[in-house]
């Protein structure tokens, strides 16, 4: 719980840094609660097992 | 009295009126009475347009009587989901920010398209805001309701666009795909539903929400219909600059009947299935002669990576919006793009490795097989206040694990087409028909088998 809290913390810091000062408490809140949503999929991401020299994608562009 | 043409499909209303023995006139008028009774509660419609689709309709008929052929589409009454252009109008793609904008000043290219084959336009459509969104419910413009049982979710984020269709307000409807949002309401909706190969459909002139997986296709209720749709549809466009330059190549209304090597997708395509769609599969498995069960490895990994690209485009897509007007945003979206803008680059773009690893994983399946089989979601439509759902053997979360099936799929822009099954509860679930790289007309072919065996079938619900 203490590591979720630090990790909230750093997220409204962040975002303040981003977004400035009309971003409100209760969009702080959504935030939040978005970022615990999108962590295991960045958590999945980030474990793949994939070479830094792997090129990203480029799918069908002209 | 118009019960003897609203139910009508596209192929049907443009050959009847094409013959002469329907008027297009009529047709419009019918639709827009069905639109009069049903949409109050459906809320499928933002915005109709009696004067437009009267007048368009009237054309038609003109055309007609001076022998010019008014065009494949002719008399077809149709909507756009709100994120395309209408001149005229302001594109709200869902949002209070979109709809206090400026009108637009022409018709999106693909609307303009419709208009040339014929087809009349009545109006646009709900959806989530900003496409963010696989229920539809809509803070500032209602929520949509299932044709099938209005306590339902229609699905999203083209909830309308598909509510519409399965209810007869209108034989077809134009919508977008970014992950899964033109096949996962064609599930819950009972529709047919095409999301084409990425870059063969111009989006010029409809609001974006992630430029590299931004789909647009038609929903309808036939095979036939969604086919007379694409090929309408097809083309170059200089104004997109991920539309391919390739000829049209339609697939036209006869299908071919020569055998399909279809794999039915394992892994993660079956565990994150319940009953339901389970048995869709299984039926269409034993309909298309798919007895061979493949894996498709990395399909929870670019399922993820389409989370977090979608979410970082998007909040670089309304960065200034998301500073300056915060208030403005519908809150279902507004924390999830704000989350979006705070993703280290670097998984932005290791997740655009993931994506292409999945791509190159996907095409050698393609070697030994022409089409894969998939569930389109999980489950039938949930209920709206539905707010979890059994997946694995575990409770999950509804509104963002509805696109669990659909997003690895968009991510790597394979066509798919979407064809309604009858699950057990008798709603409708959908089966996805995926296929190599500018070959959907494998997935026409194989969705025809389908129909033409009674498995998969559409038509117009409600009074």
């Amino acid at each position: 719980m203490a590591d979720d809290t630090a990790h909230d913390l750093a997220l409204v810091l962040s975002l303040a840094e981003v977004f400035g000062p009309p971003i409100q408490p209760t969009h702080l809140d959504e935030v939040v609660a978005a970022w615990r949503l999108m962590r295991p999929h960045l958590d999945r991401v980030r474990a793949a097992d994939l070479a830094c020299t792997e090129e990203p994608a480029a799918l069908f562009r002209p | 009295m118009n019960s003897d043409i609203e139910g009508l499909g596209a192929v049907e209303i443009a050959t009847a009126v094409r013959a002469g023995r329907l008027s297009a006139v009529r047709i419009a008028g019918a639709a827009l009475t069905r639109i009069e009774r049903l949409n109050g509660s459906l809320n499928a419609f933002r915005v109709v347009l009696p004067e437009r689709v009267l007048a368009e309709a009237a054309a038609v008929d003109q055309a007609l009587r001076s022998g010019v052929d008014p065009g494949p589409l002719a008399g077809v009454p149709y909507g756009l989901k709100d994120l395309f252009d209408v001149e005229g109008l302001p594109t709200a793609a869902g949002s209070k920010i979109g709809v206090e904008g400026p009108p637009a000043t022409r018709d999106a290219v693909l609307a303009a398209r419709m208009r040339a084959a014929g087809a009349v336009l009545l109006g646009v459509q709900v959806m989530d805001e900003y496409a963010y969104g696989f229920t539809t419910q809509n803070a500032h413009f209602g929520t949509v309701a299932n044709p099938h049982d209005p306590e339902r979710t229609a699905g999203g984020s083209s909830g309308g666009s598909a509510a519409a269709v399965a209810a007869g307000l209108g034989a077809l409807a134009l919508a977008s795909d970014t992950n899964g949002s033109i096949r996962v309401p064609a599930s819950f909706c009972g529709l047919f539903g095409l999301k084409p190969t990425f870059g063969r459909l111009p989006r010029t002139g409809s609001f974006p929400f992630v430029f590299d997986l931004d789909h647009l296709g038609p929903l309808a209720r036939s095979v036939g219909d969604l086919a007379l749709a694409y090929d309408a549809l097809q083309g170059y466009d200089a104004g997109d600059p991920a539309c391919v330059d390739r000829p049209a190549e339609p697939v036209g209304l006869e299908f071919a009947s020569t055998p399909l090597r279809v794999g039915v997708l394992g892994g993660w395509f079956h565990d994150m299935a319940a009953g339901a769609a389970r048995d869709a599969v299984a039926a269409a498995a034993e309909a298309l002669k798919a007895r061979k069960r493949v894996e498709l490895h990395g399909a929870e990994a670019v399922r993820s990576a389409a989370f977090l690209i979608t979410a970082a485009s998007g909040a670089n897509l309304h960065r200034r919006n998301l500073a300056e007007r915060p208030q403005d945003f519908d809150p279902a979206t507004r924390g999830r793009l704000l989350a979006g803008a705070l993703l280290p680059a670097d998984a932005v773009i290791q997740a655009q490795r993931v994506r292409r690893r999945f791509y190159e994983e996907a095409l050698g399946l393609f070697g030994d097989f022409d089409l894969l089989l998939a569930p389109a979601t999980p489950v039938p439509a949930p209920r709206h206040d539905e707010s979890t759902i059994e997946l694995a053997g575990q409770s999950v979360a509804t509104r963002p694990n509805l696109g669990a099936l659909t997003q690895p799929i968009s991510a790597i822009g394979l066509p798919v087409l979407a064809a309604p099954m009858q699950a057990g509860s008798g709603l409708p679930i959908g089966v996805q028909l995926i296929a190599p790289p500018w070959r959907e007309d494998l997935a026409f072919a194989a969705a025809a088998r389908l129909e033409a065996a009674g498995l998969s079938h559409s038509k117009a619900v409600g009074p």
